[in-house]
């Protein structure tokens, strides 16, 4: 069976509007073996190897979601080039902090605008875990109300997905969930400091 | 927190206020510093609401993977199935009269080959060091450096674990002094040197001291990066399975649902059988 394929155009409205279409780009993004191929290529000349152009190609991908869902991407440059040049940044910034500062490009054709800096947010290890410590705190159905309500779930879905009677009873819940959350963030002034001086 | 700045503050950070609210808002906040605060605890709300979903997406790329290794493998014992056939009709060429007793024998043979080839992948996809490379993502057991401008206490062990220079990491974390403000961030670094240096049984006993503080920052961690120490030094005992079902019997762990899945493996029928 022939895999489907998707255009960018495609890959966004679907990125944006969640839930299974979500699902299927991002497989469909994974198994773009050319694009892969690329950035592990990059890697492995540039002091890493296979396993770290993997790893790369997988953060790229989480990038490229979230930076989508933000409406970052601005679709100046193709979604291949785009999520090459995150990939790029990533590796680039993992290899300075190690201290080699080698760069061998080799993708000729990936052109200038596509090897530009993307605009890429990343949370540090401990960012992350005092992330997610904080939200641990809350119960997992909350957790997973307030995921699918920021990957633009409607109501109407979330209260299907997790069984809620109506839409408005999501939304209800959502509420409460997020209310809670943020009462669970303002008790660790401390942590809330650690993370405003990252 | 009123319900009213509720509602504005996630129109105002997610953009959806008109440029002139928005001018009057930034000026609203500028001047009251509790609504400062709580677009600060919103924002912080949202970032951890992100990593969420970026772990979780982390797995499914990560369960991507497997299937791809998963049909590679698949694939190559379907070579060792058409193949017998093949050898069947050459000697069956040469060979008429033993055509009825030498294809039962050859399907048999082909038969066991894919048996051994299946029960080999089995074997292979439930060991300890398979189901820990399922397991342990490439974020784990990493160190950072707190405020990346200036000059910090445990940058020089964050430097040599970087260099993957563990031993010297490892030396480093372990003389911050216990009255220091980040020991309990040194101690936990320790465990992620000791784990990656492959002192597995160290790495356990350190994450277990971590956890013991009780510190929310890196209990969770502490606890499920214990776990996996214990599995890497192939040391299933009760302390290993008494921590495990204590984490996944909590749903409020941050690593509950990996400790399920664990669990469930490690209980799966098919490994029970193979180890």
């Amino acid at each position: 069976m022939k895999a489907q394929t998707y255009t960018d155009k495609e890959v966004i409205a679907a990125i944006k509007s969640g839930g299974p279409k979500r699902q299927a780009v991002i497989r469909f993004l994974y198994k773009d073996a050319s694009l892969k191929g690329k950035i592990i290529q990059f890697v492995s000349r540039n002091s890493g190897n296979y396993q770290d152009g993997e790893d790369m190609f997988h953060e790229g991908i989480i990038v490229l979601d979230r930076n989508i869902r933000q409406n970052k991407f601005k679709e100046e440059t193709s979604l291949q080039g785009y999520l090459y040049s995150i990939c790029r940044f990533l590796w680039m910034n993992q290899i300075r902090k190690q201290g080699k500062i080698t760069l061998v490009e080799d993708n000729k054709d990936m052109d200038s605008t596509e090897t530009n800096t993307p605009e890429v947010v990343l949370f540090d290890n401990e960012q992350k875990e005092i992330l997610n410590s904080l939200m641990n705190k809350l119960g997992e159905r909350c957790r997973k109300i307030l995921e699918l309500w920021k990957l633009s779930y409607s109501m109407e879905e979330i209260a299907q997905e997790l069984g809620f009677s109506s839409a408005a009873m999501a939304r209800k819940n959502k509420y409460r969930c997020h209310k809670s959350l943020l009462e669970i963030i303002e008790k660790h002034p401390k942590l809330v400091k650690t993370l405003k001086e990252h | 927190m009123e319900a009213k700045n509720f509602d504005k503050i996630e129109a105002y950070l997610a953009g959806e206020l008109s440029a002139a609210d928005a001018k009057a808002f930034d000026a609203q906040v500028a001047a009251d510093e509790a609504l400062s605060l709580e677009i600060d605890l919103h924002t912080i709300a949202h970032d951890a609401i992100e990593v969420l979903i970026e772990e979780d997406l982390r797995s499914q790329l990560l369960a991507l993977k497997a299937e791809e290794t998963t049909t590679s493998s698949t694939t190559t014992e379907t070579k060792v199935v058409t193949l017998a056939p093949k050898s069947t009709e050459k000697v069956v060429t040469m060979q008429p009269r033993k055509r009825r007793s030498l294809f039962p024998r050859l399907a048999a043979a082909a038969s066991v080959a894919i048996l051994l080839g299946f029960f080999g992948l089995q074997y292979n996809t439930t060991s300890n060091s398979s189901l820990l490379a399922t397991y342990q993502t490439n974020e784990d057991m990493g160190v950072s450096i707190r405020g990346a401008k200036i000059a910090t206490p445990l940058a020089e062990g964050a430097t040599a674990f970087n260099a993957k220079d563990y031993t010297k990491a490892i030396a480093f974390y372990q003389a911050i002094p216990s009255n220091s403000e980040r020991y309990n961030e040194a101690q936990f670094y320790a465990g992620n040197s000791l784990y990656k240096n492959a002192q597995y049984a160290e790495a356990a006993a350190q994450y277990g001291k971590v956890a013991a503080t009780g510190d929310i920052r890196y209990k969770d961690q502490a606890e499920w990066y214990q776990v996996l120490s214990l599995l890497a030094n192939d040391q299933l005992d009760t302390t290993f399975t008494t921590l495990l079902d204590k984490i996944a019997t909590d749903t409020n762990h941050s690593y509950s649902q990996k400790a399920q899945k664990l669990n469930s493996s490690l209980n799966s029928t098919m490994r029970q059988l193979l180890h």
